[in-house]
């Protein structure tokens, strides 16, 4: 008999890596469309271009190690296609670039490439170059204006509804605008409607593994009730909190990454409830303007730790259960 | 070949403290210098030079009269004779007030560190001059902070003592902060493994090869 | 009650917001000797909390004396390890007379906790950046229960590496660094800005 060696998991299912990466382009799809709708063909070019750069930098990592191309997977694909999704439709081409590079040279291939990276490689790539040029990555052009193709566009730039809300003030943004998209705001993100749609395609596709994506949105709305920000009333807090910035982007494409996550339900509920509040604290706290994806690589480094422990427990309660039913029975472990 | 492999063995183990065993890189010490306090190659030579009186005199006295105090107390006596010489080094680079903020609470810290700790407290060999040893230990911090400090003073700010170097990459000034210096230090520390184990690899398989009559020449 | 919230706020500034280890890189020599289980990560944090104390009550008399106060910061500095190691040699002194035993299992410990970066680095910021001992006391115990918290996190991270195909060059020392350092990148979205050293 002929056996190899192989790290785990060894649990088969009808998902694949291929597949799963599958279901996240084609609904990260109907976002481009939008962005190109409101930006311009911009948009695409920006998509092209980073996950080109991250195709390229993965299979040259891939070779120089050893690996082998792996053809069949879409994850650069995926990081290449987030990226600028958390990005102004207006930012350099070289921004977009250097965001790839990191994800993929720093924050994936040292440990140990594909299924292997402990954080998530986009918002690890965005977060460096937020702290790059700040200033570029939160500042946004009007949407519905068409944006030239050059690397460095002249383009009129305005502030987000999370700069008001960091200042403390009241935006003047109609709910229906933030519904729709209408506002200045990263490329991906703002359009609140078609998220939740893409939410719906996703819980259609992987059942009931969109716990993770449903606690951090009541983690994160528990804190907007609870704290808000300036003299907006509980519920204006709600609601411009949740739909300003990349919160909801975070909790339906980040939190949800199936190699960055714990792997038990209760620990993707909790991590998901705990990654919620966590963002908020940021929002509230922090120095920025924005700094979920700050606090999803924070919450990445506990998914461990959750495993553990969260795993320890279900053994417990399976030997206690063992134990009641049958005393005479040896628990199996 | 098997003496082309036998002499690199050699180099790596004479010239170890300054590149295959380096103390920084390799051993993990003194490393809040390498990571937080290289942020401009002037930083990286004065830290260099001020290490370079605190070693020296903590290896002279620790061959002097190490054996005369009890274990608990040497730190206390390298940390003494430390605190004079950088009182010292401090008063010649006075002149220099910016490179002294800059460095803030790391040039203090160069009295009482882990490398200190570490070289005295066993680093040394019995046998062989303690000036010599203290001076290859020096070289591999030096040869660590120095080319970090010119790194990321390159990529961080696109100059190199001060003087732009109009080099084509963008510069980056995160990479001037701690988090920049850790991944800095990390891929620099995995670059030299990565370069070892390369060499080891291309010479014993070329020697190899040899031995099999694959290879004509040498 | 005003007095117990500034403690309070202090003491998370210094243990989350400016922590030694992710901010300032300090408390991170020997990380591959200091990681390898709960009870060394604890018993480092024990003894930083206990010298840290007791150097920064040390250390707010001799700062209050007027040749001191009237120094340059970086020569301040070398005061406050001059009292470092006096606070050490007490501790010693009276470990060797009552408890000998003690002395020898963590005479070692303890050296590398007095004469570490972490120690003399926190101690020069609590005293340059508050003047209450209240403040200096917060700031000096929140920063080694931030360190404690910070190599319980690279612990963990030590762990979870075991199980990854990290490429052979990447392993041990390297890896971790990266790690850190993204945790560090991470934790800069909180502060924003670079701190003064």
């Amino acid at each position: 008999m002929k056996l190899s060696a192989d790290y785990p998991p060894h649990i088969r299912s009808r998902d694949t890596s291929l597949s799963l990466m599958f279901d996240v382009v084609v609904a990260l799809l109907p976002l481009y469309g939008l962005a190109v709708f409101f930006y311009g063909p911009r948009a695409l070019m920006l998509a092209l271009i980073s996950a080109a750069t991250c195709i390229l930098s993965d299979a040259a990592c891939s070779l120089l190690m050893g690996r082998g191309l792996l053809l069949r997977d879409l994850s650069p694909v995926v990081t290449g296609m987030i990226i600028p999704l958390l990005l102004p439709a207006s930012i350099s081409y070289t921004v977009v670039i250097i965001a790839a590079l990191f994800s993929s040279l720093v924050i994936k291939q040292p440990f140990g490439g594909v299924g292997q990276n402990i954080f998530n490689p986009a918002a690890g790539g965005v977060a460096f170059v937020t702290l790059c040029w700040p200033v570029d990555v939160f500042s946004y052009p009007t949407p519905l204006n068409t944006l030239p193709m050059t690397s460095s566009p002249e383009v009129v730039l305005e502030r987000s509804v999370s700069y008001t809300l960091h200042l403390g003030g009241r935006p003047t943004s109609d709910y229906l605008d933030l519904l729709l998209g209408n506002v200045p705001g990263p490329m991906g993100a703002t359009h609140i409607l078609v998220m939740l749609a893409c939410l719906f395609y996703l819980w259609v596709r992987r059942g009931a593994k969109i716990n993770m994506t449903g606690s951090f949105i009541a983690g994160a709305a528990a804190w907007a009730l609870l704290f808000p920000r300036g003299s907006l009333s509980p519920f204006e807090s709600l609601c411009y909190e949740l739909m300003s910035g990349s919160l909801l982007f975070a909790a339906i494409f980040l939190i949800s990454d199936p190699v960055t996550s714990p792997k038990r339900p209760i620990a993707r509920t909790l991590y998901g409830a705990a990654g919620g509040l966590l963002c908020m604290a940021f929002r509230s706290l922090g120095d920025m303007e924005e700094s979920v994806i700050f606090g999803i690589l924070v919450m990445n480094t506990f998914v461990w730790l959750l495993d553990t422990r969260v795993e320890s427990l279900y053994h417990r309660y399976r030997r206690e259960r063992t134990h009641e039913s049958d005393p005479t029975q040896i628990p199996q472990d | 070949m098997r003496a082309t492999l036998r002499k690199y063995r050699k180099i790596r183990t004479e010239s170890g403290h300054i590149l295959w065993n380096n103390p920084v890189l390799t051993q993990g010490l003194a490393l809040p210098f390498a990571i937080a306090a290289t942020t401009s190659l002037k930083n990286g030579v004065v830290l260099s030079a001020a290490m370079l009186g605190a070693l020296v005199c903590s290896a002279l006295v620790y061959r002097r009269f190490g054996a005369r105090f009890e274990v608990w107390m040497h730190p206390i006596l390298y940390s003494s004779v430390n605190l004079l010489v950088l009182l010292g080094f401090m008063r010649i680079i006075s002149g220099w007030p910016a490179v002294i903020d800059s460095l803030g609470i790391y040039l203090p810290m160069v009295a009482s560190n882990t490398l200190i700790m570490h070289m005295a407290s066993g680093g040394l060999k019995a046998e062989g001059s303690a000036l010599v040893q203290s001076l290859r230990i020096w070289a591999g911090f030096s040869f660590a902070v120095c080319f970090l400090s010119a790194l990321r003073e390159l990529l961080g700010a696109g100059t190199l003592w001060g003087i732009p170097m109009g080099v084509g990459i963008p510069s980056l000034s995160p990479m001037l902060y701690p988090f920049g210096g850790f991944i800095l230090v990390g891929f620099v520390a995995a670059g030299l493994k990565g370069l070892d184990r390369l060499t080891l690899r291309i010479l014993s398989r070329r020697g190899k090869l040899k031995r099999e009559g694959g290879v004509a020449g040498e | 009650m005003n007095n117990l919230t500034s403690f309070f706020s202090v003491l998370v500034t210094a243990a989350i917001v400016e922590n030694v280890v992710f901010a300032r890189a300090l408390g991170t020599s020997k990380l591959m000797d200091r990681t390898r289980e709960t009870q060394d990560v604890l018993s480092t944090g024990g003894a930083l909390t206990l010298m840290s104390a007791l150097a920064t009550l040390c250390n707010h008399q001799v700062s209050r004396i007027e040749a001191v106060a009237g120094m340059r910061a970086h020569y301040r500095a070398l005061v406050y390890l001059a009292c470092i190691s006096v606070v050490y040699m007490a501790v010693c002194l009276m470990l060797r007379k009552f408890w000998p035993g003690i002395l020898r299992r963590v005479g070692g410990l303890l050296s590398g906790v007095a004469f570490s970066g972490a120690l003399l680095g926190l101690q020069i910021i609590a005293l340059n950046e508050y003047s209450t001992l209240f403040g200096r006391l917060a700031y000096a115990i929140g920063g080694t229960l931030g360190l404690v918290v910070a190599l319980l996190m690279i612990m963990f991270a030590r762990e979870r590496l075991s199980f990854s195909r990290v490429p052979s060059s990447f392993r041990g020392l390297p890896i971790l660094l990266i790690y850190i350092g993204i945790l560090s990148l991470a934790i800069y979205g909180l502060i924003g800005h670079p701190l003064a050293a």
